[in-house]
C-alpha cells in the first residue's frame, strides 16, 4: 500500500504546493537556528555534517515506531547524522505492517523511515519482530511465534528485504530471545531460535544476496542455569551454535549497557558492562566465527537521579564518547555502536527519559552537543 | 380561587425546582475522604529511594515529603501509613485504590491529569539562578554577557543551552563542571558571575556561603501530590495544607531541615 500522503500531494493545486514549499523552506530555516549559536556552543545539529565521519562506528537507536509525523521522522534522521552518527537501529514491528492477514501490507511508515535515513546518509539496521494476531495463538503474547508460523515470519522478512533492497542492508532477526517475555511467555529455547534462523536466512538471501543477517541482540544477564525467566547471554549464544544456528547469521547484534561502570571497565564473564561485547565475541571465536562482525545495537548509560543503575550526567557523557572511541580503537571486529535511544516521541516520565540524546521537542540535550563536538574534533 | 391555586402551584413548582437545582449543585460526598476518616489512616505511596525527599531506613520513613504527608494527615485528622512503592508503580497503586495519595517528589504529568487530581505544586525543582547577594541580577538576561557555571549534562546545563538557543545574541558563556557544587564553588571563586544549580544542592551549599542568593528558577518543575479522581474534598485539604505550609514558612523550614542535613549524593 502506498502512503496516503503521496496521494494527497498529487491532488494539491499549484498554489497550495507553492505554499507547502514555502512552509518547508521556513521550517528548514527555523531548524537551522535550532541550537545555541554562541561562542561556547558547538555547531548547530542541522549544520552540514562532515562527509567522512571521524569515527565510522558511531550510531544510535532511534525510536520512530510511534512517530507518525513525516517531518519528525525526517528531522530525527537529519539530527542523527548532524550529531556525527552514521548508523541507526530502528524497530519495524511485523504486526504494524502486516496487521490483518498474510496478504495485506501497510508500508507507509517504514517507507518514511527508510527514505529519511537514506536522505540523511544514515545506514539503517532494521530490527523485525512482534507477531500479528493472525500468526499466533489467540490471546497470546505479541512475542509468541510458534514453529508453524516461522515460514510466515520468513515470508514477511523476505518481502521487507526485497522492498528495501539497496536501501537497507542490515536486518536483526528478533529481539532478546533469551528472556521469557521476548519469547512469547514461554521458556526460552536456543534451539528453537536456531530453527527460526534456519528458516529465515535462505529466504532473505534469496530476496537480497547482499543483505546482512544479524542474530538477535540478547539481553545482558547473569541468570543462573536453572532460571525460569532467562538464559545467560553467553550461554544462549553457545547453545545457538550447538543447535547448528551458526551458519544462519552473518553477524551478531549485541546489547551493551554500561550501567554504573565506565566505558573502559574490563570485560569479565560474571560482569555486566559495556565490554560485555568481548564476552560475546569470545563465544563467536570459540565457535569458528572470528570472521563475523559484531554490531552493538543497544547500549549506553543513563543519568536519571532516581535510578539505581544510573550515573551522573558528566559520567554518562564521558562514557558515551569513550565507548564510541573504544569500539573504533580496540575492536576491529565491531562494525557499529548504536546506543539507546536518540529521542522518544513523548516523555516517558521515568528513568527512560534519561537515556536520550534529544528531548521530545527536538531540543538537543547536552550529551548531543558533547558527542557532536567529540566527533567533529580531529 | 382557581387562579390563586394555579399561582400557588406555580410558585411551589418554582421553589421545588430551585431547591432541586441548589442542592443538586452541591458536591456529592467524597467517599474517599469518608473512608480515610473511617479508617483513621491516610495511606500514602512513596518511592523511598530519593533522599532528601523520601527514604527508608531501620523501619522508618523520613524526608521532606514524609513530613509533608504527615502535615496532610494532621489536616485530615488521621495518622499516615506509608507504602514503599517503586516509582513506575505509584500511579497503578493509586488507581487500584491501594493508597489514598502519592507523595513522592512527583512531577506534574499533563497526560495523567484527567485520571486523577494533582495538588498545587509544593516545590519547584527547576534549576536555580544563583548570584552574589549584592547582585541586582534577576534573570539570565541580566548576566547574559557574563560567564555562567553549571554541572555538565545536568538539567541546569540543559536549561542554559536552551536559553542560549532562544537568545542567540545574548552572548552568555556557559562553563560546565563535574558537580553542581563545583559550579557553585566557581561562583564563590569569581570564575563565573552566576551559577545554575539544583535547588536542593543550593540550599545545602548556601549554609556555608551566605553571601550568595538564588534569584529565580529557570522554568517550572513543580512537585505535586496526587489523589484519586473522586477524592475532591481530600484534594482540597491537600491544597490547603500546602498553601498554609507555604504561607507560614513550614515548607521553608522543611527544606532547611532536610536539604541541609541530607543532601542527595546522587545529584
Amino acid at each position: 500500500m502506498q502512503s496516503p500522503n503521496h496521494d494527497r500531494l498529487r491532488w494539491l493545486p499549484g498554489g497550495a504546493i507553492l505554499l507547502l514549499l514555502l512552509g518547508l523552506f521556513v521550517q528548514q530555516a527555523a531548524q537551522a537556528g535550532l541550537p545555541a549559536p554562541t561562542a561556547s556552543a558547538p555547531p548547530p545539529p542541522t549544520a552540514a555534517a562532515p562527509k567522512q565521519p571521524r569515527n565510522p562506528k558511531v550510531g544510535v537507536h532511534t525510536r520512530l515506531t510511534d512517530e507518525a509525523d513525516p517531518q519528525k521522522i525526517s528531522r530525527t534522521m537529519q539530527m542523527v547524522r548532524a550529531m556525527g552518527a552514521t548508523w541507526a537501529v530502528e524497530y519495524f514491528p511485523w504486526l504494524y505492517i502486516q496487521q490483518t492477514d498474510a496478504n495485506h501490507y501497510d508500508w507507509a511508515h517504514p517507507d518514511l523511515v527508510v527514505a529519511a535515513a537514506n536522505a540523511a546518509g544514515v545506514q539503517l539496521i532494521a530490527r523485525i519482530d512482534m507477531v500479528p494476531a493472525w500468526a499466533r495463538p489467540p490471546a497470546s503474547s505479541l512475542s509468541r511465534l510458534d514453529p508453524d508460523h516461522y515460514a510466515a515470519y520468513a515470508d514477511f522478512v523476505a518481502t521487507f528485504v526485497a522492498r528495501y533492497r539497496g536501501r537497507v542492508h542490515y536486518y536483526i532477526i528478533w529481539n532478546e530471545p533469551n528472556v521469557i517475555w521476548e519469547w512469547g511467555g514461554q521458556r526460552v529455547d536456543p534451539s528453537a531460535y536456531a530453527a527460526l534462523l534456519k528458516v529465515v536466512y535462505p529466504r532473505v538471501k534469496a530476496a537480497d544476496p547482499t543483505a546482512t543477517i544479524l542474530m538477535a541482540g540478547l539481553a545482558p544477564t547473569l541468570e543462573p542455569p536453572d532460571s525460569p525467566v532467562a538464559t545467560r547471554d553467553t550461554s544462549y549464544l553457545a547453545a545457538v551454535y550447538q543447535a547448528g544456528g551458526g551458519p544462519y547469521f552473518d553477524a551478531l547484534a549485541v546489547h551493551a549497557y554500561g550501567l554504573t561502570t565506565p566505558a573502559d571497565d574490563p570485560s569479565s564473564p560474571d560482569k555486566l558492562n559495556f565490554a560485555r561485547v568481548e564476552q560475546m565475541r569470545a563465544v563467536m571465536v570459540a565457535n569458528g566465527d572470528a570472521g563475523k562482525s559484531v554490531f552493538v545495537t543497544e547500549g549506553g548509560w543513563n543519568d536519571s537521579p532516581r535510578w539505581v543503575n544510573a550515573v551522573s550526567p558528566p559520567e554518562r557523557i564521558r562514557s558515551t564518547i569513550a565507548a564510541y572511541e573504544r569500539a573504533n580503537r580496540d575492536w576491529p571486529w565491531c562494525a557499529s555502536v548504536s546506543l539507546w535511544a536518540f529521542r522518544l516521541p513523548k516523555p516517558a516520565y521515568t528513568y527512560m527519559d534519561h537515556y536520550t540524546f534529544v528531548a521530545p521537542d527536538f531540543v538537543p540535550r547536552p550529551i548531543y552537543f558533547e558527542v557532536q563536538k567529540a566527533e567533529a574534533s580531529p | 380561587m382557581l387562579l390563586l391555586g394555579l399561582d400557588l402551584l406555580a410558585v411551589a413548582t418554582l421553589v421545588a425546582v430551585g431547591l432541586l437545582l441548589y442542592f443538586g449543585r452541591q458536591e456529592p460526598a467524597d467517599l474517599a475522604l469518608a473512608q480515610v476518616r473511617a479508617r483513621g489512616m491516610l495511606r500514602v505511596a512513596t518511592d523511598a529511594t530519593y533522599p532528601p525527599f523520601e527514604s527508608y531506613a531501620e523501619g522508618a520513613y523520613s524526608g521532606y515529603d514524609v513530613d509533608l504527608a504527615k502535615l496532610i494527615g494532621a489536616r485530615v485528622g488521621v495518622a499516615v501509613a506509608f507504602s514503599n512503592i517503586p516509582s513506575d508503580s505509584l500511579y497503578q497503586a493509586l488507581g487500584e485504590g491501594k493508597v489514598d495519595a502519592i507523595v513522592s517528589a512527583l512531577p506534574f504529568i499533563y497526560e495523567r491529569s484527567n485520571d486523577l487530581i494533582y495538588s498545587r505544586a509544593y516545590f519547584n525543582a527547576a534549576p536555580l539562578l544563583v548570584v552574589p547577594a549584592a547582585s541586582t541580577a534577576r534573570s539570565l538576561s541580566d548576566i547574559a554577557a557574563g560567564k555562567l557555571g553549571a554541572q555538565l549534562g545536568s538539567d541546569s546545563d540543559e536549561a542554559a543551552r536552551r536559553w542560549q538557543r532562544d537568545h542567540p545574541t545574548g552572548g552568555l558563556q556557559l562553563t560546565t563542571f563535574d558537580t553542581p557544587t563545583a559550579a557553585l564553588d566557581a561562583l564563590a571563586a569569581g570564575q563565573v558571575v552566576a551559577a545554575l544549580a539544583d535547588p536542593v544542592e543550593f540550599t545545602a551549599w548556601q549554609v556555608a556561603h551566605p553571601a550568595y542568593k538564588a534569584v529565580a528558577n529557570l522554568g517550572e518543575a513543580g512537585y505535586v501530590v496526587a489523589v484519586g479522581k473522586q477524592s475532591r474534598q481530600l484534594a482540597r485539604l491537600v491544597d490547603e495544607t500546602i498553601a498554609n505550609a507555604q504561607a507560614d514558612g513550614t515548607l521553608a523550614r522543611l527544606a532547611a531541615r532536610w536539604f541541609v542535613a541530607t543532601p542527595s549524593p546522587g545529584r
